[in-house]
């Protein structure tokens, strides 16, 4: 009987070993990647512009919504889709603040197709402290309300090149983590 | 065998497959699976090269407690083996590569057996950070565990068989895990007229999962030699092995292509064995270190020859 005891004590042991080695509370670093695309219609129109409304919690994994301790961003990135013989001038927001802004010389669509970064820096751009400002407020308030939401937007001229061709957009993404702990 | 050794095969046969139906099929994701898609290629591999290293040596530990096998006739043993292997320091520890652009462009942070994981401020726009997670396994061994059947022997070879199959632990942080091996061992020692000590051969391959995005699978060809002194068993041995961990995954890393499919070899490659068991009868106990890269050591109880 003492040896069956063992036995069923061991085989216990194996069934629950992994459980009990678990940390208490660690945190995972999320991925909330923000990403707002904003098609240019094809015409003779040169103006644009156009907003999207993310709710962060779709972001990311449901389970980790409601134990976010820490929010932050490490980049903010403006690139093009499709091609256009011209140049662009384009303002982008965060909740109506300012975030990011071509310098005062119109870009060549062609340059942003390489993504213009604010960490790896950019002389096309110039990020605004007014947006970065309204992003941080915004992620800060993610961790106490997961019905949290931002509206990007973006609006710009096109000169050179017309009509417009199809297929360009304007894509706006903000690179950032939640921490969320795992209990 | 008598009634009451009869049953106890039985009861250790019967508990074997509960396992086997304990062990539900993966559902929704485990808190290790989406904490490991938070990680790139680049990334994934720093944080989980621990596990490579020490489930590549667990794995292959506890496979004999003897070089003795007969030459004939049938024999059936059942052992239920614990596996252990060291977690040193600097495997608590590795060198993230922080995003591309980043200054610095590398720190320390936790691995899955470390602690708090670090932030990185970059060193000119100190709004900027970057953090690794958490490390998720709080121990200094990692264990393992299975069930394994000897079956011999037929011109002095046995097989071994070895299989475990548990539910996802932790309430539901750990996925289902699945650990099964198999090899042969083959009797030197009969070739020896009058050999002082039991010698046999053997190979092992041996299969890991760990939810749907971990496999590792490993290899190793040995060589063992045991003295009986009354009822001590002194046994050691010496191996080569290899083990790869796979990672297959989709990553919510913006910065990465979707698809992450990465291979870690696992660190030890030769392994020396030294251990002592002690034979009650058709019951044993004991006890083994192995050493390589990675210190590890196992241990169990045995039933049958």
């Amino acid at each position: 009987m003492k040896t069956k005891a063992l036995l069923l004590l061991l085989l216990g042991i194996l069934a629950t070993t992994g459980s009990t080695c678990i940390q208490d509370g660690f945190l995972v670093s999320v991925n909330v990647p923000i990403k707002a695309t904003f098609p240019i219609n094809a015409g003779p129109n040169l103006v644009f512009s156009g907003s999207q409304t993310i709710k962060l919690s779709d972001l990311i994994d449901a389970s980790y919504v409601d134990n976010l301790k820490n929010v932050r961003y490490f980049d903010v990135r403006i690139s093009t889709t499709g091609t256009y013989n011209g140049t662009v001038f384009v303002t982008g927001s965060i909740d109506g603040s300012e975030l990011i802004k071509t310098k005062n010389t119109p870009t060549p669509w062609s340059d942003l197709a390489t993504p213009q970064s604010l960490l790896t820096g950019t002389t096309k751009f110039d990020f605004q402290a007014a947006g970065l400002a309204q992003l941080m407020a915004k992620l800060d308030q993610f961790k106490s309300n997961p019905n949290t939401t931002v509206t990007l937007a973006a609006n710009g001229t096109l000169s050179g090149e017309t009509p417009v061709p199809t297929g360009l957009a304007l894509v706006v993404e903000i690179y950032a983590q939640a921490d969320s702990e795992v209990k | 065998m008598n009634t009451s050794r009869e049953r106890l095969l039985l009861l250790l046969c019967v508990l074997m497959g509960g396992f086997l139906l304990l062990a539900p099929q993966a559902s929704a994701q485990t808190e290790l699976e989406k904490a490991i898609q938070q990680y790139n290629a680049n990334s994934i591999g720093g944080y989980l090269q621990p596990i490579a290293d020490l489930v590549g040596a667990n794995m292959h530990a506890g496979y004999y407690h003897s070089a003795y096998i007969p030459q004939s006739g049938f024999s059936i043993g059942i052992d239920i083996v614990a596996m252990g292997s060291l977690v040193k320091d600097e495997q608590k520890t590795y060198t993230a590569s922080a995003p591309a652009g980043f200054t610095p462009g590398s720190f320390q942070t936790a691995t899955i057996f470390g602690g708090k994981g670090t932030a990185v401020t970059h060193q000119t726009n100190t709004s900027l950070q970057y953090k690794g997670s958490d490390g998720i396994f709080n121990v200094s061994m990692f264990p393992m565990a299975a069930p394994q059947l000897r079956i011999g022997s037929l011109y002095g070879t046995e097989l071994v068989v070895r299989f475990l199959a548990t539910p996802s632990l932790g309430e539901n942080k750990l996925p289902v895990l699945t650990f099964w091996g198999a090899g042969a061992r083959h009797s030197i020692s009969q070739y020896i007229p009058y050999c002082p000590v039991d010698i046999a051969a053997s190979f092992f391959y041996s299969k890991f999962s760990f939810g749907d995005l971990i496999t590792a699978n490993g290899v190793a060809f040995g060589v063992q030699a045991s003295k009986s002194i009354k009822i001590l068993m002194l046994y050691g041995g010496l191996s080569y092995e290899k083990s790869t961990m796979d990672l297959s995954f989709k990553t919510t890393d913006p910065t990465s292509t979707p698809l992450v499919d990465v291979a870690l070899n696992g660190a030890n490659k030769f392994r020396g064995t030294i251990g002592v068991g002690v034979n009650f009868g058709l019951f044993k106990v004991f006890a083994d270190a192995n050493f390589g890269t990675v210190t590890n050591y196992s241990g169990g109880i045995g039933f049958g020859r």
